[in-house]
């Protein structure tokens, strides 16, 4: 009896012993994923990189349903958003949900490196570059929605679960120091560690401070309408170092795409739209076809094309690459959908009968329209075109005429950038026929000047649609005509729209702050309320 | 503790089999508009242009039987169509078993086959299952027994339907097409008879939305197979010490081996370069535990003692692609080999969880008893400066009946209890850092990675902290006659770990966190009574109800609500949330806004929304319970069931469709004959002139007007009582009686049964949808959007014994 007591208090001791241990060591390490320690932020910088101008997510949604249809770029009868002014939450809020969080999410990404690379002599310069980057996507994000959240934004990961919204001009602000900040400390900075990892400039110091000063003169110029104080102060600040301004489209900040497949991020988001996931909707629009024959534009045949077949999708054997013949490209009118409603686009003039997917022009394949060809973020054309309007201002001097043909010059010669469209470019984008264009489209003086320049602003920001609609707001050109306003649910009054909607479940789920930055709008949460820059005139 | 069946010692060989035979149908809750047919304001599709883009659309004119054309360019006659009855099919399911027991000496023992087969509603779909069970104990020597249990069941499982209102519900794409639309068109015209298929070999579509599927593309074309194998048993060792001491170990073991194929060929519309998803997974939990108990008796009392301590290990592995890899190089191939990019994923989670318990029980005259329970467990999940938490528990228990020596005659039994519970739990494992993972695709030669985890860990996560008290009285009269059970129970959870929703430009979509302060109290109530009992009738009657009431106290400093992960519906504007001073699961939209004295605001004629958000009822039952019937009547017994649910309500997103699509019959009212009637709304507009309400006066066409709720987001239109009563089961059995069998002297017993399920729902408010259809059965319940049909069960069932 004793030793069978003795026994069960051995046995008793020895699993008492194997199962009171609150150790566990290591099990609740994920072993299969990268943390903080072991993982290279080189590559979550790259990601930001590529994601930075957007994906096929938001590109399809805010950029070619609603942003290049409202800017009629593009026009489209499958879908009502953008020609009608319409609402839909998933596609208004689009960037938003993708900038923000998600696989995709640039602006909490590069906050996370910047946390890494804070105090990392290593990567002193390379945390610059995140800093400019940061800007160009806040720039947009507040472009499109007004006031957002910025300075709480992306942190989850520091338990802030529900940010403050920012105002518009708090954010401006800050992106003018940021950038004039960055732009200097990398003069200074040592070399970056980034090497091939980025895509942008290759490890290039110059190329991310000209980044940097040609973004500074985008954002200063933003102002013109709100503030013409500080947006001198700061287009001055740029010009001062005008050599780190980009004066040749060889020099474009972008993100090219050599290998880009249509199945996956790799590929240039509008290529990939156009050519891939939504090959026969978005036609070049009537008024933009137009806009270019009048001007006799030799681009026109490197920006449009028309399909025999333009339904089969890119990689399919019958894939159609179409034909640029100018005479027969023709601009699909605005204002129209499918099917037998009062709208339906066989009342068009010029209807030419239920196929007429194949006989309007649709975004040229050699260019636009394929997955392997680059993003711009800021380009020669660009920032010409904003020095040209800075010197009529005279805030920078020179002459606006010669910044004026730079910029279109540039615009042109973006072109060779296009890896497929050699033989397009060689045929049509001749010094002579870049010339003859200039000497038929002067700038010309006055408000015809304004309007000259913003018009081939226009036209070069064919597929950074987010930058054409800003453009648009602040220069007021081109001078579009909207569509009727009597279409069922159209939301705007029959005006274009002037800002996105936030997205609904902020309503839900952060509804103190979103309430707040609502209180602030002049028509509320609308597509109709401007944005603090887009002062009504 | 999992008991299973075993055998008996000193028994003759018993063999016992069983068959039960079920036919599955549809219970079709569909109580849409018949009068108007496929179209858009009130238009026939007289062209395929104009089917295409009206697919889901049925706002167009009477269905008379006149022409019309399809997306196919084809001429038919405008009448309406069953699209349910063409193409869900009648379900079979067929299961056997068999099992032999019996018992020697020392050895006891049951061993036991079984086969299921079950052809399912949706066409190509099937399940197979076959299992071997067994279950034996074994006495060593006299004192020591060695128990063994183990359970193996092989399942192959085909063409399961996806849940979700994205590409792949086929139930979805049967819900909404066009009132006049005809399935069969759908089969295709490919000459190869693949379903679903146009002549070009890609998936058929009726319209341009390329996520609004063909369903017999979705059956016969993307295919999807499972098997899984899944082994569960247990060894336990016992060792009688003593005649009042004892001490045993065990080990226990639950996994499963789980391969899946999904493979959406070349050609469908969402993925025409197709993409083959394949992965085996690799589950198991095992438990090493021990116990050492303690029981005698001194006089009058009884005490009973256990100390035990058992290790669980949780393992889940997944191997294969990385989600979906595509393209298909090789057309008709679909094999992981001929794919363009082939990226391949592991998953591994592991968790633990210790425990030391103790319990003591103490009786006195058999008659007052009090039991003590005491463990503690640590969890690995959680930080470890904070991992573990003790839970104790004491219960109270009086049988009065035996207190008195003269008890009345009527009163057989009656006990009362009281008791105090507390529990605990972990959480899910890796909460405790942000993970990266690199991208299955290269920009400009380079590779990219981002962050891995959508929802934001929490290193700081506390154990959940669990307590209840409750109070019972069971009594019983007349010989069991009629007898109750009632128990009153409070519950306070602290501290649970949830997931709320976060603003995503926070970077996430949801946080973990403790959450603050949560109050369960109700009762629950059995009553059983056998108002008829004779030598050969019987009647034996049951009704329980139960009864929750919560209250969310506490959600954190200054928080006074909380989004519920996973839980949002339509687009984001309807949410659960938990709201402080309300039950949990409340759902959260706008409302109509109205005038101060109740009238709907409208504006251009349509109604308005309120600009504020407001809780719209709770997605949680309040009440519960069922009453069960059962007369036996000689070898013959007549059963039935009904149950009930109250107190909770359902948002539903297939109703906002079906609103939008014009087939609820709410949307005929302003129709017309034509279809191009208009409809004035019964409320007031502001007059601008005077700034004062007047009443509307504006004419929308019905089609705007039944689609602006949705659009402008009045959730309260679709939040329905989600009450009901529904006669869950009816049966009818036969057993043979022993002077029939022991004419064959082989059959000891013989009973036949035939049972229906969800024969039918008695009550119920929700509008062409099933009550009981929320899909999610996480913290979110209430909201609803295109569910699997309910499904009415008819079955046979034989047993036969040896």
């Amino acid at each position: 009896m004793k030793k069978q007591i003795l026994y069960a208090t051995m046995a008793l001791a020895l699993m008492g012993g194997a199962t009171g241990c609150s150790d566990f060591g290591d099990v609740n390490n994920d072993p299969e994923q990268m943390t903080p320690e072991v993982m290279d932020f080189r590559y979550v910088f790259t990601h930001a990189m590529t994601q930075a101008c957007g994906s096929d997510w938001d590109v399809w949604r805010n950029g070619c349903i609603y942003g290049a249809n409202m800017m009629q770029h593009t026009t489209s009868v499958d879908w009502a958003h953008g020609v009608f002014y319409t609402y839909s939450n998933d596609y208004s809020a689009a960037y938003w949900n993708g900038l923000y969080s998600g696989d995709r999410a640039v602006i909490r990404n590069l906050k996370l490196i910047m946390d890494q690379w804070k105090d990392d002599p290593q990567h002193a310069a390379d945390y610059q570059m995140c800093r400019i980057l940061k800007a160009y996507a806040f720039q947009r994000m507040t472009d499109l929605y007004g006031d957002i959240p910025y300075t709480e934004a992306g942190r989850g990961d520091e338990g802030i679960g529900y940010p403050v919204y920012d105002t518009q001009q708090s954010i401006y602000l800050d992106l003018l120091k940021e950038l004039t900040e960055a732009r200097d400390a990398l003069e200074n900075a040592g070399a970056s560690s980034m090497d091939s990892h980025d895509v942008i400039g290759g490890g290039n110091i110059t190329t991310w401070r000209r980044f940097a000063n040609s973004l500074l003169l985008r954002v200063a110029m933003r102002l013109t309408k709100v503030d013409e104080k500080t947006a001198e102060t700061y287009v001055k600040n740029a010009f001062e170092k005008s050599d780190l301004l980009i004066a040749d489209a060889n020099d474009n900040i972008m993100v090219a795409h050599p290998d880009g497949q249509a199945s996956d991020d790799s590929a240039e988001p509008y290529g990939k739209i156009f050519c891939s996931a939504d090959p026969q909707a978005f036609f070049l629009s009537e008024y933009f076809v137009d806009m270019l024959k009048d001007m006799k534009d030799p681009r026109l045949s490197l920006i449009g094309t028309r399909c025999d077949n333009p339904s089969f999708a890119w990689g399919h054997e019958s894939f159609d690459f179409g034909t640029s013949d100018p005479d027969e490209l023709v601009g699909m009118p605005v204002g129209y959908e499918t099917g037998s409603g009062d709208w339906s686009i066989a009342n068009a003039p010029g209807y030419p009968g239920e196929n007429f997917r194949s006989y309007y022009a649709l975004p040229n394949r050699y260019t636009y329209g394929r997955p392997d060809v680059p993003t711009m973020l800021v380009t020669a054309a660009e920032t010409q075109l904003l020095l040209a309007e800075a010197a009529l201002r005279g805030w920078v001097s020179g002459s606006a005429e010669d910044y004026y043909n730079k910029g279109v010059t540039a615009a042109m010669k973006q072109f060779s950038l296009y890896p497929a469209a050699g033989d397009l470019y060689a045929q049509w984008i001749t010094d002579a026929n870049i010339n003859a264009y200039l000497a038929e489209n002067p700038m010309g003086t006055g408000d015809e000047a304004y309007k000259n320049i913003n018009t081939q602003y226009y036209i070069t920001t064919f597929c950074d649609e987010y930058e054409t609609f800003a453009n648009w707001r602040r220069s007021g050109y081109p001078e579009l005509t909207p569509v009727d306003k009597d279409y069922p649910n159209c939301e705007t009054n029959g005006q274009i729209i002037r800002r996105f909607r936030y997205p609904l479940n902020e309503q839900q789920i952060n509804k103190a702050n979103y309430d707040d930055a609502v209180s602030k709008l002049s028509d509320g949460d609308s597509f109709m309320s401007r944005v603090w820059w887009d002062v009504a005139k | 503790m999992i008991t299973t069946k075993s055998g008996q010692k000193n028994k003759p060989v018993s063999i016992d089999f069983n068959n039960n035979l079920t036919f599955n149908t549809i219970y079709d809750y569909r109580d849409f508009q018949n009068i108007f047919g496929q179209g858009t304001n009130g238009h026939r599709p007289m062209s395929a242009d104009e089917a295409r883009a009206s697919e889901q659309s049925s706002w167009g004119e009477r269905m008379d039987g006149g022409t019309a054309v399809n997306f196919l360019g084809e001429e038919y006659q405008y009448s309406p169509v069953d699209n349910w009855s063409k193409f869900y099919r009648t379900g079979i399911s067929n299961a056997t078993s068999l099992s032999i027991s019996g018992g020697g000496e020392k050895i006891t023992y049951r061993f036991g086959v079984s086969n299921t087969y079950e052809k399912g509603m949706l066409p190509n779909a099937n399940i197979s299952q076959q299992g071997i069970n067994m279950n034996t104990t074994y006495d060593i020597t006299k004192n020591l027994h060695l128990m063994v249990n183990a359970n193996y069941v092989f399942e192959k499982n085909k063409g399961r339907a996806s849940l979700s209102d994205g590409n792949g519900n086929t139930n979805a794409a049967l819900l909404y097409h066009g009132n006049s639309f005809n399935i069969d068109w759908m089969k295709g015209n490919n000459p190869d008879g693949l379903w679903g298929t146009d002549a070009d070999g890609n998936e058929m579509l009726s319209g341009t939305n390329v996520y609004f599927n063909n369903p017999y593309w979705l059956q016969y074309r993307k295919v999807n197979e499972s098997n899984r194998n899944r082994l569960t048993g247990g060894m336990t060792l016992k060792w009688d010490i003593t005649d009042w001491l004892y001490a045993q170990g065990g080990l226990t073991r639950d996994g499963y081996s789980f391969e899946f194929k999904n493979v959406q060929p070349m050609g469908a519309a969402a993925d025409p370069q197709g993409f083959i998803e394949e992965y085996e997974k690799n589950y198991s939990e095992v438990n090493l535990n021990f116990l050492i108990g303690f029981n005698k008796e001194f006089g009058d009392w009884s005490i009973g003692a256990t100390i035990g301590g058992n290790r669980q290990r949780n393992i889940l592995k997944q191997w294969g692609t990385d989600g979906g890899i595509r393209p298909f190089l090789v057309p008709g191939f679909e094999s992981t080999s001929n794919v363009g990019n082939r990226t391949f994923k592991k998953d591994y989670t592991e968790y633990r969880v210790n425990s030391v318990y103790a319990t003591a029980d103490f009786g006195f005259k058999n008659q007052l008893f009090l039991n003590l329970t005491g463990r503690n467990d640590w969890f690995s999940t959680l930080n470890p400066e904070n991992n573990h938490y003790f839970y104790p528990s004491a219960t109270l228990s009086w049988v009065f009946s035996d207190a008195f020596k003269e008890t009345p005659e009527w009163l057989t039994f009656g006990k009362v209890r009281a008791a105090y519970a507390s529990a605990s739990n972990g959480t899910s494992p890796y909460q405790n850092y942000l993970t990266y993972k690199l991208s299955n695709y290269i920009v400009n030669g380079q590779s990219v990675a981002t962050v891995n985890n959508s929802t934001v860990p929490n290193t700081d996560l506390k154990p959940v902290r669990i307590s209840e008290y409750e109070v019972g009285l069971s009594m019983a009269f007349l010989n069991n006659r009629l007898s109750f059970d009632a128990a009153y129970y409070h519950k306070n959870t602290k501290d649970d770990i949830a997931a709320v929703s976060t603003s995503s430009a926070s970077g996430f979509g949801a946080a973990i966190m403790n959450v603050g302060e949560i109050e369960n109290d109700g009762f629950e109530f059995m009553l059983n009574a056998v108002p008829v009992h004779t030598d050969d009738f019987n009647w034996n009657s049951t009704f329980n109800i139960a009864y929750n009431n919560s209250n969310v106290k506490y959600l954190g400093e200054g928080v006074e609500s909380l989004s519920i992960d996973g839980a949002t519906a339509n687009g984001g504007y309807v949410t659960i949330q938990n709201i402080v001073g309300m039950p949990y699961g409340q759902i959260v939209g706008k409302k109509y806004a109205r005038t101060p004295d109740g009238q709907i605001i409208y504006k251009d004629g349509l109604p308005q929304a309120t600009d504020d958000t407001y809780s719209l009822g709770c997605g949680v039952y309040k009440v519960t319970g069922g009453w069960h019937n059962e007369f036996t009547y000689k070898g013959w017994t007549l059963s039935f069931l009904l149950d009930f649910k109250a107190g909770a309500k359902l948002f539903s997103g297939t109703n906002v469709n079906l609103y939008s699509n014009g087939l609820h019959k709410n949307t005929l009212a302003g129709r017309g004959d034509n279809g191009e009637g208009t409809i004035v709304g019964q409320g007031v507009m502001m007059d601008n002139a005077t700034g004062k309400y007047v009443p509307n006066t504006v004419a929308v066409d019905a089609q705007t007007y039944w689609q602006s709720m949705g659009r402008n987001q009045i959730a309260e239109e679709f939040v329905y009582n989600a009450n009901f009563i529904k006669l869950r089961e009816l049966s009818v059995g036969y057993t043979f009686p022993q002077s029939m069998l022991s004419k064959l002297k082989v059959v000891k017993g013989l009973s036949v049964s035939l049972v229906g399920r969800n024969l039918w729902t008695i009550l119920k408010h929700t509008d062409n949808i099933d009550p009981e259809s929320a899909y999610t059965s996480s913290n979110g319940q209430g909201l609803e959007l295109n569910g699997y049909p309910a499904t009415r069960n008819i079955g046979f069932n034989l047993n036969v014994k040896f």
